[in-house]
């Protein structure tokens, strides 16, 4: 691992004596003025704004990130708890529409310096090959402006940086991981059991857990709460990843600081900085180049708030693009009961998966495919399964007393790219006085046939492991989507190296970009794009 | 049936474990257990139907599990604790709360001559039976109004460590972790459950 840590320090930069946070590195942090022209301001600090702050640094650039969360410490901020937890999500309001409607909040948003990734499970799988060409491969969808081989590199460099644990991964490109494969719990040896009955291969990994010592975070505990925040350093985020050594390099991380506005020369049509507030003060950040990194539904958000004369319907919206062909994954769930015990909280609920069922399987009527991995609901979590079989009362509080016995295990299906799954401003408005989002989501025919597929294959799985009994929630996971990258600027908002096609100092660096999404949770694509793109800024590609 | 839900886990007491949590979230939990009774968000009218309903949508009507679920629900409220978003065709969920309280009020009126607090177990039970029967309820897509109180429900009984001592789970985990994880496996920590063949789901069938 000498390697990584000659290009990223940052796990080497936390502390070693239990504590979490590196104070010093944080208190030394540099400041710009908002008068500074800064080479880069960047939106948003989750996977892809840490990682392009993190590059740029190391490159010489002046760079500051602004997060309009805090700057989190795992040991005061962060709790081993569900609902205290509340605080790592986007619970600014949003309304959400369409035949489909997705929730939002701990489902898929996140919120302070780390991003979604900070509540994340921890799968960090590629995209397949086949995800860049779908609709050159299979007529669905749309072909990406890269290649996988334009990733390849950028995934084996992040993960070794996050680090990923997992065995040899057979499906898509066939690659190892840096690191081995965790033990599983209850849960991963109930999939492991039922997928071999039936001849269906599950792996464990790929988690971005670290199996052992990596730096000064320190080995995984089992405790259960990766969607709670890691508390222990060993889970993968941004804020153990990259930011420390972004800040080791000068970057300034400005948290609590809520971009309202990417300003615009009316002249040059050139970005000249950020309208943002902090300390209940709107200020203005000048820059000479700015990223935005909000995600799926905040990055089209702050585009459309930061309409002007030159752009009268939102930036970079001159071909009614942007906000359009945002993704979630269907993820269905399944539970099945065994009469012993499982516990299925006594691991990280990312164990084991299986990419048996991704690609488009031409003696099935529908396109793309599924992948399967463990999930494993806390209470919380679980009463919301248990609760969406129609029960309450009495009849509620039995099932939740029968928890031990349960397994769980959730897809993620490939739903298509569609332009009506937008996001569009709403009527109502945020604390700041902005139009808050609406987002609407409806699914197509493609997409509930997937549904239905991986629904069948879970039950499957769980019945040969031995449950006498399986139940089932439709849910989502995931956004990508909603300023995509494409060949032109008439398909999609940025170019292959995330440069808007409209402004040409102002890049998109996060999910928002991805124009398909494959059955991969999106992390570490999000990252890979991010780290190529930040390459080519650098001129070190 | 609730008599069924308690007793499976014998003297297992999550409470009894809280040396072994860290220190914030020793504090978080135990709040809960204290929780300061003073209503802020719902009137008194909106409390007493709040209360009728959050009981027994988490099952406390016959068997009180203690669990003080509308303190809770009220001070996710009152601090505008939302969880991030609303349906389109919903007001947000403070509004929605009292909103659709005056219209279980309304039911109950109409069914039985007496607020939604004052009519009986069986006749609060038939009103709510019906909203989740519904398509739609009093111009509301009846599904959205279901969603709205049973995650606000759920989310508050099984946040608290009552809940968590009946169904086996031993609450927070740091800096203790699990050592002993797998099929069939218990920490020295964990009771095994008493009466692992009663199945719920075998039977409902």
């Amino acid at each position: 691992m000498a390697g990584v840590r000659h290009r990223n320090e940052s796990a080497w930069l936390l502390p070693n004596d239990g504590s979490r946070t590196n104070h010093g590195l944080r208190r030394d942090m540099r400041r710009f003025d908002d008068a500074d022209e800064i080479d880069m301001v960047i939106v948003g600090c989750g996977a892809g704004g840490s990682v392009l702050a993190q590059r740029l640094a190391r490159a010489g650039w002046r760079v500051a990130a602004l997060d309009a969360g805090p700057f989190w410490d795992p040991d005061t901020d962060w709790v081993s708890d569900e609902a205290g937890s509340h605080g790592l999500y986007w619970t600014e309001p949003r309304v959400i529409a369409g035949s489909d409607p997705v929730p939002m909040g701990s489902n898929n948003s996140g919120r302070g310096v780390g991003g979604s990734m900070i509540h994340y499970a921890g799968y960090t799988p590629r995209f397949h090959p086949s995800d860049f060409i779908t609709y050159t491969v299979d007529g669905v969808g749309t072909d990406w402006p890269l290649a996988y081989a334009d990733l390849r590199p950028y995934y084996a460099a992040v993960e070794q940086e996050l680090p990923v644990a997992g065995e040899h991964w057979p499906w898509g490109d066939p690659h190892g991981y840096p690191h081995r494969p965790h033990p599983v719990g209850g849960n991963g040896e109930i999939f492991l059991r039922g997928a071999r009955k039936l001849g269906i291969t599950a792996k464990v990994g790929p988690v971005a857990i670290a199996n052992g010592r990596f730096g000064n975070r320190p080995h995984c505990i089992y405790r259960g709460f990766c969607l709670q925040g890691c508390k222990v350093n060993a889970k993968a985020s941004p804020l153990v990843t990259h930011v420390p050594d972004a800040l080791a390099r000068g970057a300034e991380i400005r948290a609590n600081a809520m971009v309202t506005q990417v300003v615009i020369d009316q002249r040059t049509g050139r970005a000249l900085g950020v309208n943002y507030v902090r300390d209940g003060r709107e200020r203005f950040q000048r820059a000479r180049m700015v990223a935005v990194a909000g995600y799926s539904i905040e990055t089209p958000r702050l585009l459309l708030n930061s309409a002007s004369r030159r752009f009268p319907d939102g930036l970079c919206n001159d071909f009614d693009q942007v906000g359009r062909y945002l993704m979630v994954q269907g993820a269905p769930q399944t539970a099945g009961r065994f009469d012993a015990e499982v516990r299925m909280y006594k691991a990280p609920p990312p164990e084991v998966s299986s990419e048996e069922f991704y690609e488009t399987d031409p003696a099935k009527d529908y396109k793309r495919g599924f992948a399967i991995q463990t999930v494993s609901p806390l209470p919380i979590t679980w009463a919301e399964h248990v609760a969406a079989q129609g029960h309450w009362g009495s009849a509620l509080r039995e099932y939740m007393s029968d928890y031990v016995h349960w397994s769980c295990l959730g897809a993620l299906c490939e739903f298509l790219a569609l332009p009506d799954n937008r996001v569009t401003l709403a009527d109502e408005k945020d604390s700041h006085g902005l139009p808050v989002a609406q987002f609407a989501y409806s699914q197509c025919d493609n997409d509930r046939a997937l549904v239905t597929a991986a629904q069948g294959v879970m039950e499957d799985i769980l019945h040969a492991a031995g449950a006498d009994e399986v139940i089932t929630i439709k849910r989502y996971a995931h956004l990508v989507g909603g300023a995509r990258m494409a060949a032109d600027e008439r398909h999609g908002v940025v170019d292959r190296n995330c440069r808007s096609f409209a402004v040409p100092n102002l890049y998109i660096t996060d999910g928002s970009v991805l124009p398909t999404q494959g059955s991969a949770n999106p992390a570490l694509t999000i990252m890979a794009v991010t780290a190529r793109a930040a390459d080519q800024l650098a001129g070190t590609a | 049936m609730s008599r069924r839900a308690a007793g499976r886990f014998p003297g297992f007491n999550v409470l009894g474990q809280t040396r072994d949590w860290d220190a914030v979230t020793a504090d978080l939990i135990r709040a809960r257990i204290g929780h300061s009774l003073e209503v802020r968000f719902f009137t008194e009218a909106e409390q007493a139907s709040a209360a009728a309903l959050l009981n027994q949508l988490t099952g406390q009507c016959g068997e009180p599990l203690g669990v003080p679920i509308l303190e809770m629900v009220d001070g996710r409220l009152a601090a505008g604790e939302t969880d991030g978003w609303h349906y389109a065709d919903m007001p947000e969920d403070g509004q929605a709360w009292r909103e659709t309280l005056g219209y279980l009020d309304k039911d109950a009126h109409a069914r039985c001559g007496t607020a939604f607090a004052d009519a009986s177990e069986g006749d609060q039970a038939a009103i709510i039976q019906a909203v989740q029967d519904s398509r739609e309820w009093h111009g509301l897509v009846a599904k959205h109004v279901w969603s709205l109180w049973t995650r606000y429900a759920c989310t508050a009984m099984y946040s608290h460590p009552y809940a968590w001592s009946e169904m086996g789970f031993p609450g927070p985990a740091y800096p203790r972790g699990y050592k002993n994880a797998g099929v069939g496996k218990l920490e020295p920590f964990e009771v095994p459950d008493r009466r692992p063949d009663e199945d719920p789901v075998g039977d409902d069938a």
